[in-house]
């Protein structure tokens, strides 16, 4: 049972946030507004269960609302005001070193190619493998002993998906500041499809839509690019990806849908159902008997899963702080709605409740938005395309927190470490004359 | 090299902040009081809440059988949590205002769960006010009843939340005993309708091999049910008089309502300049 004043108050914090950052910052585009918009949409549409999903109780409701709050005043707070912000002219902004002349950009284009074949190998071998079993299934092993990716775990975890994601990162930066040529991209692109396809999952195309579209927000809202109408078109093509893949894997369970219905229910329900989840988790799991809190390493997770394999040389007995939450996680169960089953996906807020309970919700979500201004204020005071790949890692970061805490896994944290590197390898930047 | 330097000078503006939280502190102290001391006053003059619990665990989902194939599907489809059609059948019981307006009926006088204010219904008809009541009534029992499916272990934990602890408890007894005898009523009238409807079935078929599979379906069909009406579910975890209130929880509360304030207190200094510089704007220009 909701009741009207959770409606009223989820409004004005939606509103407040909204206002005091666009005062502070000086533009709409900033990352409160991203982040309270799209977490403020689906926490309503979590209310009033659309697609026949238990609906997570009102204590549920009051805790994502902190952590909406608390993200907001942390960002507010540390927003930069738009009087100190410098307005960048993009003719400042060029390269010393751009295109094919340098030897090093050469090089990164080659372990892309290097990164396409390797994964057409896989792609072969995952045809092979789905034409004995059905597209469910498969996506089921894909991580497992007995997936595509069978003895090759470390190609998978520290080549393959580091330079796919990395590499869409850069390129995609590199082009918006018009650093990078527009093929490098295109390669970039195919090998995010590719990886896509072997391992039958839509997160990667998301992430690289969600990730455009951010860029060019900021980007746009800086004056460093016009938007021209044709490339709008090419946004599509991954839609249509991502609505082929959701209608070839879910098509059995729902046979008498039509596709597009498919879909809708089905990003409805994908990002909605996590909020279930957190219920269910709140609801069921007691601190002390079935979890304890981990502080702090449930949030940064990432590290340790990243240097896993390393640590366990040393000391193999020790077991890397996610294999506790894949135990509450893992678990398939079903929340109702079109999708039969859910698991993994439990919002940021669960990470963030593991560690350390309520007071974790606020401070984590708190640091979090302080964290994501300050990136923004380094952007808009001074361009750069490592801090745009962290901007828009961080924006991505937050707005798909409806679902997971991506931080938990090693993925970004590579992304954050090479960019590092290649950014300052790669380009040599003018500095731009204020 | 200069462009991966964050400076927390310009970046944070930490050290901005505190100069001017320096500056501002008596209003800075004064929010982060009005939160602490507002958050006391709260949780010193809202009602005490108890929360009674008891977990029960259905009959074994091995020896269940639902005579209507649809039942499973109108279990995902309301959203329980789970695809079981035992637990899904006390799920949906639970959450049926037919079998909650049994408690209404009961309980309609006792103001410790209903608490009918006379002046809430003083212009209605006789007939208004008696929709009205039970309307509201449904709706204090959907919000007092809850229920939690652990799926892990394909149990329900039914817990009930009141002001007064002793009543939660007498409550929380008789609703486990009128749920356990509403379920094996239905369950009853299933089976009697089902064994009419097999055993017309079985009179008029002319075929005695169709008559013979139909006899021993029903059979089953008996066995089962029955099994299912001699066990609906048992009492894992009995109600237990609550020593402690759920609710409010005082020191977690002020806790984090004044670290929450505290918060909320460096992003008001913080937007102090832009408040002051918007109203010297709307000063200079009131048009």
């Amino acid at each position: 049972m909701i009741p009207d004043s959770f409606y009223y108050i989820l409004i004005s914090i939606m509103i407040v946030s909204i206002l005091l950052a666009w005062l502070k910052s000086g533009t709409l585009f900033n990352p409160v507004s991203f982040f309270i918009l799209w977490w403020g949409s689906f926490i309503f549409i979590s209310s009033i269960n659309l697609v026949g999903i238990r609906t997570p109780r009102i204590d549920t409701f009051w805790i994502l609302l902190t952590a909406l709050a608390l993200y907001s005043i942390g960002s507010v707070t540390f927003l930069k005001n738009s009087s100190s912000g410098h307005r960048i002219n993009s003719v400042l902004l060029t390269a010393q070193v751009t295109g094919e002349k340098s030897v090093l950009l050469k090089v990164f284009l080659y372990a892309q190619i290097v990164t396409t074949v390797i994964l057409l190998v896989f792609l072969r071998k995952s045809i092979g493998m789905l034409s004995s079993l059905d597209a469910g299934t498969y996506r089921f092993l894909v991580y497992s002993d007995a997936g595509v990716f069978e003895g090759h775990k470390l190609l998978l975890n520290y080549y393959i998906r580091p330079s796919v994601f990395t590499s869409m990162f850069i390129t995609l930066s590199g082009v918006y500041f018009s650093y990078v040529n527009k093929r490098h991209l295109a390669l970039a692109v195919l090998n995010i499809f590719i990886y896509s396809a072997v391992i039958l999952g839509r997160s990667s195309v998301i992430l690289l839509i969600m990730c455009s579209v951010i860029g060019v927000v900021y980007i746009y809202d800086r004056g460093l690019i016009r938007i021209k109408k044709r490339y709008a078109a090419l946004v599509l093509i991954p839609f249509i990806f991502i609505i082929s893949m959701s209608v070839f894997r879910r098509s059995q369970y729902l046979a008498n849908k039509s596709g597009m219905e498919i879909v809708t229910r089905y990003f409805i329900w994908y990002l909605t159902a996590p909020f279930t989840a957190f219920d269910y988790f709140l609801n069921t799991y007691r601190e002390g008997a079935d979890y304890n809190f981990t502080y702090i390493r449930s949030v940064l997770g990432g590290i340790e899963e990243f240097f896993d394999p390393l640590i366990k040389k040393f000391y193999p007995d020790f077991s890397q702080v996610n294999n506790s939450s894949y135990s509450i996680i893992a678990e398939f169960r079903d929340f109702g709605g079109p999708a039969t089953h859910h698991n993994s996906h439990y919002t940021m807020l669960f990470t963030f409740y593991k560690d350390a309970g309520i007071i974790g919700v606020a401070l984590f979500s708190y640091f979090f938005g302080a964290f994501t201004s300050s990136i923004y204020n380094s952007f808009r005071e001074n361009p750069k395309l490592f801090n745009f790949i962290i901007l828009i890692l961080l924006t991505y970061l937050g707005i798909m927190g409806t679902t997971r805490w991506e931080l938990m896994f090693a993925w970004p944290w590579t992304i954050i470490i090479l960019s590092f590197f290649v950014t300052k390898k790669f380009i040599f930047e003018k500095k731009p004359k204020i | 090299m200069e462009e991966n330097k964050i400076t927390l000078t310009d970046d944070f503006n930490i050290f901005n902040l505190i100069r001017n939280v320096w500056i501002n502190r008596i209003l800075f102290l004064a929010i982060i009081a009005a939160f602490g001391i507002g958050s006391i006053i709260y949780t010193l003059a809202v009602d005490h809440i108890y929360e009674v619990v008891s977990v029960i665990k259905p009959a074994d989902p091995s020896e269940e059988t639902t005579l209507n194939e649809a039942s499973p599907i109108i279990g995902l489809s309301i959203g329980g949590y789970s695809h079981d059609p035992v637990i899904n059948n006390i799920l949906i019981t639970i959450k049926s205002d037919t079998f909650l307006e049994q408690f209404y009926h009961k309980y309609k006088n006792s103001i410790e769960l209903f608490d009918f204010k006379e002046k809430d219904y003083k212009d209605m008809d006789q007939k208004l006010k008696e929709e009205m009541m039970r309307h509201n009534a449904l709706k204090k029992l959907h919000k007092v009843i809850d229920f939690q499916v652990n799926s892990d272990h394909n149990t329900i934990t039914i817990s009930v939340r009141l002001k007064d602890k002793y009543f939660a408890y007498d409550f929380l007894n008789d609703f486990l005993s009128t749920l356990k005898e509403y379920i094996v009523k239905q369950n009853t009238e299933e089976m009697e309708e089902d064994f009419k409807f097999y055993t017309e079935l079985s009179q008029n078929s002319n075929d005695p091999i169709i008559s013979q599979m139909l006899e021993k379906k029903v059979m089953e069909k008996m066995e089962k049910k029955y099994k299912l009406t001699s066990n609906v579910f048992r009492i894992v975890q009995k109600p237990a008089v609550p020593a402690k209130r759920i609710f409010p929880k005082r020191t977690m509360t002020v806790v984090v309502t004044t670290m929450i304030g505290t918060l909320f207190s460096f992003m008001i200094i913080s937007l102090k300049p832009v408040f002051i510089k918007i109203y010297k704007m709307l000063k200079d220009n009131p048009a």
